[in-house]
């Protein structure tokens, strides 16, 4: 009897450690436990991600997936002629995976900012191709040019990020190059730098879990006003924000003091980016910076630091910009979820409007 | 792979389920695959550099048992010369020549000697210890080398025990792997208690009054008297909790296994003197500091100087003076290569040799005052003396360098009514740590050890604990702080 208690949990705990090491398999499982409403559903992104981080019980609202079924598909009677690449984060992916939301668009692909993936880049010069390129405000001060073409790759095009552009080298220094290239791969197969992430996703991340999370979040918070670390309250708010986004000593923060160098520096890789794009044959390059939420709720909590106007309005940028920071400056109704740090779908709405007055304005080639 | 984090409990599970399926004779290399699993963890880039060590120690400590008179000292030398070698190297190369450059810029513009950009393998002075230990004691014949390869690996490498000790002796150690351990429920039950209350202890109080301590040793001048009186203070707790936090996991989890790791701790702030407080903290090193450094270095002493009087003290106690100088000095500096922890160390060395210098006065001054007729009182009032110049030593354990350490001390002398308090946890969790501080004291006074006799109301204990561990703990993965050692 012993032997076989024992032996269930080896079982159970081998099962867990193994699938936890796999980032492909955590994968896969994820995508399902997002999905399922069943008693396998993860709760981590379902109530907006700053409740999955938190879990404070009044900030279990509207979800992301009831906000995605709230975007209005594209009603311009324009012509569908446009190919739309896109290297994008979470404020684009997370919302739009086809094309019927972008006017005049035929063929929309896009990838995954900072993921392990890559887009398959066949231009056909012939017809009219545009790239969107986009970074949310936190992340804007990182940008670098190998941030926005490594992940996408040329098929029968020249450039750097080209299939046929790898450099092959033989010899020992190609042998040495196998051998570390190995033993990386074993370390990162045995030991997986996320797998307390993906183990507590994989225990204990399950509905039936909520109401103790929640239990504990409640607790901790009233008395001793204590979130989790990467999420926080402005006094008189009522959104979640990302800890980061308001710590006036994070590089993240919309309170940051950003230098005139800084900016300089910003805006010469973004012409970078825009030489680059056009050099490989696209007819367009367009970039957008959707601002933190902080920046638009409270921007008064602390000395905004303007980044996303300031780059927009630079004076010596060439990289278009799709101006989105002065259209939810001015509207009065909420365009961020407050218990998630993305927009909510009057925000995306907005934007996509935005952006699709740019579109309807491409003339098709001839 | 710390011991607070999920993935150290799967992979516990792991091996404790596996160990008692498997047959007796499996046991051992699973614990030893497991342990380099574990190590790799940590240091996955000096396995072959710990290998070859255990490799050489493994062969030297039978070439010392084959061999006798002198050169079986030779050969011992030499064998403590190669760990001491690989200490140097990973450990005190870039100090020292960091010092010696210093010294030589006085004289020539370049530091003459190159800064190595090494990393220090993860647990480098447990193992190099319990691999000095493992030769001093064949060549004493207190035992005989082991000859498995892979039984004297496992000595080296046994996961509970490679990262932050205790610094088992091969005598203690060896031969349990060698037993047959059958599933001791009540072993399971007590291992497990122990691990549960390492949680609580790391989790909800040591993490808890790091917050506090960190915010203000990471910048001291802009904290006032009391807000670093209250700091110091808890970190002579947070290191406790920490430290002996990290042992109670470890020895409780190698008890579920049937194999029994030495104590490290005996409720040391309830120590009367500072002789009594290193029988109490750390006990495997300070009991390895002294059979294999202070008594050698005394006896060896004693043995060369003559029984006379210099400057009007005893040739015994100004010995006595000179081994516990070199000891805790080096105590310090095995703490780390900086000048902080062998000022720490120098300090205690005073403590103990004024402690001796004034045994006869103190003695007259107690029974001048009376105190002795009341054996509590004295008791405490030595317990709280005891307590404040550990604390007062702390600082300089805990401070990046000596100028820190005096600021602290400096702005501490400040102290104030007036000082505004700026913590960065609010007054209820103030408070809630002064609890926390207070209940362990009354449990180390009363239960030292929570032994539920049922079933019934061991799963009881051990779930609140969890509970407790799960509501109140700070899950920010944290990394022990006898980890850097």
């Amino acid at each position: 009897m012993r032997t076989f208690w024992l032996s269930v949990i080896f079982f159970f705990s081998t099962l867990a450690f193994i699938l936890s090491s796999s980032d492909f398999i955590t994968k896969i499982i994820a995508q399902y436990r997002y999905e399922t409403e069943n008693i396998l559903g993860s709760s981590k992104y379902r109530y907006g991600d700053m409740y999955g981080l938190c879990y404070l019980p009044y900030a279990k609202q509207a979800s992301l997936r009831q906000e995605k079924t709230l975007i209005k598909p594209d009603t311009c009677l324009k012509p569908r002629f446009i190919n739309l690449y896109a290297v994008c984060d979470s404020y684009l992916w997370e919302y739009v995976k086809s094309d019927p939301v972008f006017c005049g668009v035929k063929k929309y692909q896009f990838v995954r900012y900072g993921f392990n993936e890559t887009m398959d880049v066949h231009l056909d010069t012939t017809q009219t191709n545009i790239m969107l390129l986009e970074s949310v405000e936190r992340n804007i001060r990182f940008v670098s040019f190998e941030n926005y073409t490594n992940q996408v790759r040329f098929i029968n095009t020249a450039g750097p990020g080209s299939s046929g552009d790898k450099e092959t080298s033989g010899g020992f220094a190609s042998f040495s190059g196998f051998i570390a290239e190995q033993i990386n791969n074993l370390h990162g197969n045995l030991y997986n730098e996320k797998i307390n992430q993906n183990l507590e996703f994989n225990l204990f991340d399950y509905y039936f879990f909520n109401p103790l999370k929640e239990m504990k979040a409640r607790l901790i918070y009233s008395l001793f006003g204590r979130l989790n670390k990467e999420v926080t309250f402005i006094k008189g708010y009522p959104n979640l924000f990302l800890n980061e986004t308001v710590d006036p000593a994070s590089q993240n923060s919309s309170f940051n003091p950003v230098t005139d160098n800084e900016l300089n520096s910003i805006t010469a890789g973004l012409d970078t980016l825009y030489k680059y794009y056009r050099g490989q044959g696209f007819d367009e390059v367009y970039f957008f910076i959707p601002p933190n939420p902080v920046s638009i709720v409270a921007p008064n909590y602390s000395t905004y630091n303007d980044i996303v106007r300031r780059i927009e309005h630079h004076p010596r940028l060439i990289m278009p910009m799709i101006d989105i920071y002065d259209v939810f400056d001015t509207i009065r109704c909420p365009v961020y979820q407050v218990n998630d740090s993305h927009w909510n779908a009057n925000g995306f709405n907005l934007w996509i409007n935005t952006f699709n007055e740019y579109l309807k304005k491409i003339p098709k080639k001839n | 792979m710390i011991f607070t984090s999920l993935q150290f409990l799967v992979f516990f599970l792991i091996i404790f389920s596996l160990y008692y399926i498997l047959p007796y004779r499996m046991r051992w290399p699973l614990l030893l695959i497991a342990s380099v699993y574990f190590y790799m963890a940590f240091s996955f880039d000096f396995i072959l550099d710990t290998g070859l060590l255990i490799i050489i120690d493994y062969f030297f400590g039978k070439w010392i048992a084959k061999a006798s008179g002198r050169k079986r000292q030779h050969l011992l030398i030499a064998g403590i010369l190669i760990n001491v070698l690989f200490l140097l190297i990973f450990i005190y190369y870039n100090f020292i020549s960091q010092n010696i450059g210093d010294l030589l810029s006085l004289f020539y513009s370049h530091a003459p000697l190159p800064y190595l950009g090494i990393l220090v393998p993860v647990g480098l002075s447990y193992f190099t210890f319990q691999s000095i230990s493992y030769k001093i004691e064949i060549s004493r014949n207190n035992i005989r080398p082991e000859p498995n390869i892979g039984i004297y690996a496992l000595y080296i490498l046994y996961f509970p025990k490679i990262v932050s000790g205790p610094i088992e002796r091969p005598k203690d150690l060896i031969p349990q792997f060698r037993i047959k351990h059958d599933f001791d429920f009540e072993l399971m039950k007590s291992g497990l208690m122990q691990m549960a209350f390492g949680f609580f202890k790391k989790l909800v109080i040591a993490d808890r009054l790091a917050l506090v301590v960190d915010s203000a040793y990471k910048n001291p001048q802009a904290k006032n008297g009391t807000e670093l009186l209250i700091a110091t203070i808890f970190y002579s707790f947070q290191i406790y909790c920490d430290f002996s936090g990290y042992i109670d996991i470890a020895l409780g989890a190698s008890k579920t296994l049937g194999i029994r790791l030495t104590d490290n701790f005996n409720k040391p702030y309830f120590s009367t003197s500072v002789a009594d407080f290193w029988k109490r903290w750390h006990i495997t090193l300070s009991f390895w500091l002294r059979d294999y450094i202070y008594l050698p270095l005394a006896y060896s002493l004693s043995r060369k100087l003559k029984n006379e009087r210099y400057f009007s003290v005893r040739t015994d106690k100004w010995i006595y003076y000179a081994a516990t100088s070199v000891t805790f000095l080096l105590c310090g500096l095995w703490h780390g290569p900086a000048w902080h922890y062998i000022f720490w160390g120098g300090l205690f060395a005073f403590y103990l040799s004024f402690s001796i210098a004034t045994s006869k006065p103190r003695k007259k001054f107690y029974k001048k005052t009376g105190i002795t007729k009341y054996p509590q009182i004295h008791t405490f009032t030595k317990t709280i003396i005891t307590f404040f110049l550990i604390t007062f030593a702390w600082i300089f354990f805990r401070s990046d360098s000596i100028t820190q350490a005096t600021l602290v001390i400096k702005q501490i002398a400040g102290i104030s009514i007036a000082d505004h308090l700026q913590l960065p946890i609010n007054t209820l969790e103030l408070l809630f740590s002064v609890f926390l501080i207070l209940f362990l004291i009354l449990k180390e006074k009363f239960f030292f050890v929570i032994t539920p006799k049922t079933t019934l109301s061991w799963a009881t204990t051990l779930s609140l604990i969890i509970l407790c561990c799960y509501f109140f703990g700070i899950f920010n993965y944290k990394q022990f702080i006898y980890f850097q050692f």
